[in-house]
């Protein structure tokens, strides 16, 4: 009975409560529901950890499974879920300064969907999982009405996650047909030891492709600038983080942990997974260069950390699976910091244009250097926690012999740094604009971008908590979940 | 044709009584099925006018029923008819009553797409069953029927709510999600 109280069940439960709440609550005594969906989503934080390596409930055992990887990414999906509550209460959304609950609520959903895909065994449970996940986020991302921008986002994001569905789906259908069975575990001993057949591949391409559009990774990224740009700042940092750390996780749990973790099926998906990498990085890294608005430069630079976690999954192995895990959290604590600012500086200035930056540094000093440090740890500078992230790209790259993808990564990395410094010029070599606007940000903000500033130079010098965090999450199974088979 | 005729006849009678003719009148269904399915798909994504449009996928829907029919799925071709051809299909044609049809009509048919896409779903109908032919099943047909399970309703309802389960209810709140989603984006705002 215990068992059902696991984070997906109370994460859906809290959605629904805050959904009744608002309707039957009178209005104007409503003003303390923000607050209490953050309160909300900081417990379910603490729950999700303190309870992740329980097993899930018994009769969920042939769908969902309680491994390192789960352990390690329920955490992470709620922290985004945390931080995006944050950041919503926040979101300007139109005359009323109040933001509609549906807008809180809704990312609790999805976070359900994040939490289940994080340890589904099954092509099924995938399916239903991420479909939970795409809907509540094309409604998030066409959420503010009266924006002409956001309905765009959402138009755009149905249409290209209905295709990558079709793709999923498809590719679900032939392996069906190929190996009988859509649980991970029935296709690795169907497949193993025998070679690959052509129909296993066009389906394992299939899902591939259907997973590259969530990532945004080259061919299938050109959805993520617009998207990024149009949808309210708090979605475009859970679609950022959020949205893209589940493509990987399905990647891992996929190609590294189930299903296809086979030699016949590596011998043709390395060299792709290679060749999508060092496509991603070097168009991310590239297109990012001319960037004037910050949501598409942030969406870019995200199409080129893809790429590096894709050039790790190319190395096909246990190391590679370790990298994009730390990788993923070392993003999310770069990342976040950044959107939050955006959405300050929308607040303040209307929109996400780069030329706000322009003097920062001397009006707001504090906020300019936490900046400063995410966006030099995005550029994998040493000290800081980007560095490590990238050095143990490099490291898989070496020790797995794959030297283009390795010279391509350096190069991206030393390009990145380039555009990395546009931002932190603007902020302090540029003159401060004539006209400054009335509007200072929030004390609140100092304190979060230094706190993430430091984090950054903490982790990077002692980045003991990360790798054991990674080194749970390469952990095969949770000990206690055994008993419940 | 008579015998054509006597074998329709024959096989819409009683698939069980005739189980031998129906096994073999079984290709003859499907490439007639088959075709008209893909055919009544190209044109989905081909014609111009809307209401075009939805007949095909009407089409479409119904001859995808009658496929279910010949693999022995009786109540998934009952469901698809009833949920796809059926509800689906009306709140289509309500949204298309929305759209202006004759502006959609007028324009004309874009020939290169047609070219495309008749392109591909030959290439299709050609290419898939040559790579299906190496699925380890292939040559026999999959009968559900014959398989684990079955397809009655009351199988399919054991297999949903006890194997697939968590996932009936993940479903449940998809669709709770979806509702909450349709009334966010059309309801108006309250004090405008």
């Amino acid at each position: 009975m215990i068992r059902w109280f696991c984070p997906e069940v109370l994460l859906v439960l809290t959605g629904v409560t805050l959904i009744l709440a608002d309707a039957l609550i009178p209005p104007g005594k409503k003003e303390w529901l923000p607050r209490l969906s953050i309160l909300l989503g900081i417990a379910l934080f603490i729950f999700t950890i303190w309870q992740s390596g329980q097993p899930m409930p018994e009769v969920w055992a042939n769908l969902f499974v309680t491994d390192g990887l789960s352990l390690v990414f329920k955490p992470f999906f709620v922290l985004c879920l945390v931080g995006v509550t944050l950041i919503s209460v926040r979101y300007p959304m139109g005359r009323e300064e109040v933001v509609r609950t549906e807008f809180l609520a809704l990312p609790f959903f999805s976070t359900a969907g994040l939490c289940l895909l994080a340890s589904a065994r099954d092509f099924l449970a995938i399916f239903v999982a991420l479909e939970l996940v795409a809907i509540s986020l094309y409604l998030l991302a066409a959420f503010h009405r009266s924006r002409a921008a956001s309905l765009e986002a959402g138009m755009k994001l149905l249409v290209m996650g209905g295709l990558s569905t079709g793709f999923l789906v498809m590719g679900i259908a032939w392996l069906y047909a190929t190996a009988g069975s859509t649980e991970f575990s029935r296709i690795i001993l169907e497949q193993a030891g025998r070679p690959a057949s052509p129909a296993l591949l066009f389906a394992v391409g299939l899902i591939l492709t259907g997973l590259a559009f969530k990532i945004a990774a080259v061919p299938f990224h050109a959805w993520a600038p617009d998207v990024y740009e149009g949808a309210p700042t708090p979605i475009t940092a859970f679609l950022a983080i959020a949205s893209k750390a589940a493509g990987f996780v399905l990647l891992l749990r996929i190609f590294c942990l189930g299903a296809f973790a086979l030699d016949s099926v590596g011998w043709v998906f390395r060299p792709i997974l290679l060749t999508m990498g060092i496509a991603t990085v070097t168009l991310g890294t590239l297109a990012a260069l001319p960037q004037r608005n910050l949501k598409r430069y942030l969406a870019y630079s995200g199409i080129a950390h893809a790429g590096y976690m894709l050039l790790a999954l190319g190395t096909w192995g246990e190391s590679g699976m370790g990298t994009v895990a730390g990788y993923l959290w070392a993003y999310l604590l770069a990342t976040f910091p950044v959107f939050i600012f955006v959405q300050e500086l929308e607040r303040v200035h209307g929109n996400a244009d780069m030329r706000h930056l322009d003097g920062l540094a001397q009006r707001d000093p504090g906020p300019a250097l936490g900046l400063t440090l995410c966006f030099l740890s995005m550029a994998g500078l040493p000290p800081l926690l980007g560095f490590s992230a990238k050095l143990s790209v490099f490291t898989a790259l070496w020790s797995a012999g794959e030297i283009p993808g390795l010279v391509v990564g350096v190069i991206m990395a030393v390009v990145g740094l380039g555009f990395y410094l546009v931002p932190i010029r603007a902020m302090y070599w540029e003159r401060e604009p004539d006209v400054v606007p009335a509007q200072r940000f929030p004390s609140f903000l100092v304190w979060i971008l230094l706190l993430a500033g430091a984090a950054q130079l903490i982790l990077g010098f002692q980045p003991r908590p990360l790798v054991r965090l990674v080194e749970k999450s390469l952990a095969p199974m949770v000990s206690g979940n055994l008993q419940g088979k | 044709m008579r015998w054509v005729v006597r074998s329709i006849v024959r096989f819409a009678s009683g698939t069980a009584s005739n189980r031998k003719s129906s096994q073999r009148m079984e290709p003859f269904f499907f490439w007639v099925l088959a075709v008209g399915l893909v055919a009544s798909a190209i044109g989905l994504v081909v014609f111009r006018n809307p209401v075009t449009c939805a007949v095909c996928l009407v089409v479409t829907l119904v001859m995808e029923a009658a496929l279910f029919v010949t693999l022995e799925a009786f109540f998934l071709a009952v469901v698809q008819v009833i949920v796809y051809a059926g509800a689906v299909m009306v709140l289509f044609l309500f949204v298309i009553m929305l759209l202006d049809v004759k502006e959609e009509a007028r324009q004309s048919l874009p020939w290169a797409k047609v070219i495309w896409v008749v392109g591909i779903g030959g290439g299709a109908v050609i290419g898939v069953p040559r790579i299906a032919s190496v699925f380890p099943g292939a040559g026999q047909a999959l009968h559900w029927g014959e398989g684990k399970g079955g397809t009655s309703a009351a199988e399919l309802g054991r297999l949903l709510f006890s194997s697939y389960g968590p996932l009936f209810l993940a479903t449940g709140v998809l669709l709770l999600v979806a509702t909450i989603g349709v009334v966010v984006l059309c309801r108006k705002d309250p004090e405008a």
